[in-house]
């Protein structure tokens, strides 16, 4: 979080204005899919590093959205598998 | 008789985010009852319950929290259940101590937000709505406790108005920002359930609405008469946050909540009212890598 600074009445301090950061894997699930902030960090959470990895270096396509929808639906398969895996895994 | 319940509105819950700044609460509970006569009869002999639909919503100022966790997609009430609260009074005090109080509890179905508002000196505000559904059809989607404690509400969030600019051009005079975030959330079901038991979205088909008083807008170099067309690059709407204790927040300091948009904008009314009030509307759209709106509740103004 940036540094609060003292505001004039009009909300606006003079100052520099910031070097934009790089997009985090949150960041583009939340401009590609409209969610909110916490709820793209929480799903961007759930996605392992190749996946969010994958969403940051497709985030530089000029147009993106199946490719992140493609990213979803494969760590949606991924999740599922998983679940199965142990839903199904035989009692020890 | 003596009345001993009054029951008033409280913070509401969407899983472990207590949303406080509650202007309206809601619930609908969208029941059909058929009671027709016939036979040339002038009375009904015959009724039944056939349908019901529970639309719990509410209305906030705490417009960061809640576009936080339920943006433009809405929000599985599955993974993040909606839980409204009657907040009791006490006879001879103020609100009623203790696990007294009523609360109602939406685990299955979807919740999304329906408009936001802000006008000029005002502060913003977002309505929601929930569609819940059954888990099969006769089970009701509403857990009723007559025993809840109060959710713990923090001190919330206020914003209103910041800068609006569409297609690179800048907007002032601005007097209302109004969106419509035109998400069709319908459910679905089967059998002659009562209940249904599928929630979705089917269609998003968000608008802006802006209403100022320069009369310029409508210009060749700002909204032309054929309109103007806005990306994502070039078209942003802030909600500047009010300082407790002050004005604003800082420009620079991330807690500013900003809206990108794509679309094609247009001067719906140029001339209307005393001042003179010009509206504009922007129905947005899908440029392939946006949602048509997207949402930053953590953002500087540039």
């Amino acid at each position: 979080m940036a540094k609060t600074i003292e505001p004039g009445r009009n909300g606006k301090p003079a100052g520099k204005a910031k070097e934009p950061k790089p997009e985090t894997a949150a960041d583009v699930l939340r401009r590609c899919l409209g969610l909110g902030n916490q709820q793209a960090a929480e799903l961007a959470e759930t996605l392992n590093d190749e996946e969010r990895a994958e969403l940051v270096r497709l985030a530089k396509d000029p147009e993106h959205g199946q490719g992140v929808r493609r990213v979803l639906d494969r760590a949606a398969d991924r999740k599922r598998a998983a679940e199965a895996a142990t839903r199904d895994k035989p009692k020890a | 008789m003596t009345v001993t319940n009054r029951h008033t509105i409280c913070g509401v819950a969407i899983d472990s985010t207590v949303l406080g700044g509650i202007t309206e609460q809601t619930l609908v509970t969208g029941t059909e009852v058929r009671s027709e006569a016939r036979s040339g009869e002038i009375y009904a002999r015959h009724q039944s319950l056939i349908k019901q639909g529970y639309v719990p919503g509410f209305t906030t100022e705490d417009v960061a929290a809640a576009l936080g966790v339920c943006g433009l997609s809405g929000v599985s009430l599955a993974t993040k259940n909606l839980v409204l609260v009657a907040q009791k009074y006490a006879d001879g005090g103020s609100i009623a101590a203790g696990s007294v109080h009523r609360s109602y509890t939406f685990a299955k179905g979807i919740l999304v937000p329906r408009s936001l508002s802000c006008d000029h000196q005002g502060d913003a505000s977002i309505k929601y709505e929930a569609v819940t559904v059954s888990a099969d059809g006769s089970a009701s989607p509403m857990t009723i406790s007559e025993t809840a404690a109060l959710p713990s509400i923090a001190a919330h969030s206020v914003h209103t108005l910041g800068g609006v600019t569409i297609g690179a051009k800048s907007l002032d005079h601005v007097k209302r920002l109004q969106i419509d975030f035109g998400i069709e959330a319908v459910s679905e079901g089967a059998d002659s359930d009562i209940l249904d038991t599928l929630a979705s979205i089917r269609l998003v088909a968000t608008e802006l609405t802006l209403s100022g008083i320069n009369v310029a807008w409508l210009k060749s170099d700002a909204i032309p008469e054929t309109g103007l067309s806005g990306t994502h690059a070039n078209t942003t709407i802030y909600l500047r946050k009010r300082a407790a204790g002050g004005t604003f927040v800082a420009d620079e300091t991330e807690e500013h909540i900003k809206f990108t948009a794509a679309g094609l904008a247009y001067v719906e009314q140029a001339l209307g009212g005393d001042p003179q009030e010009v509206n504009v509307k922007m129905p947005l759209k899908y440029d392939g890598s946006n949602a048509p709106l997207t949402i930053d509740t953590a953002s500087a103004i540039a």
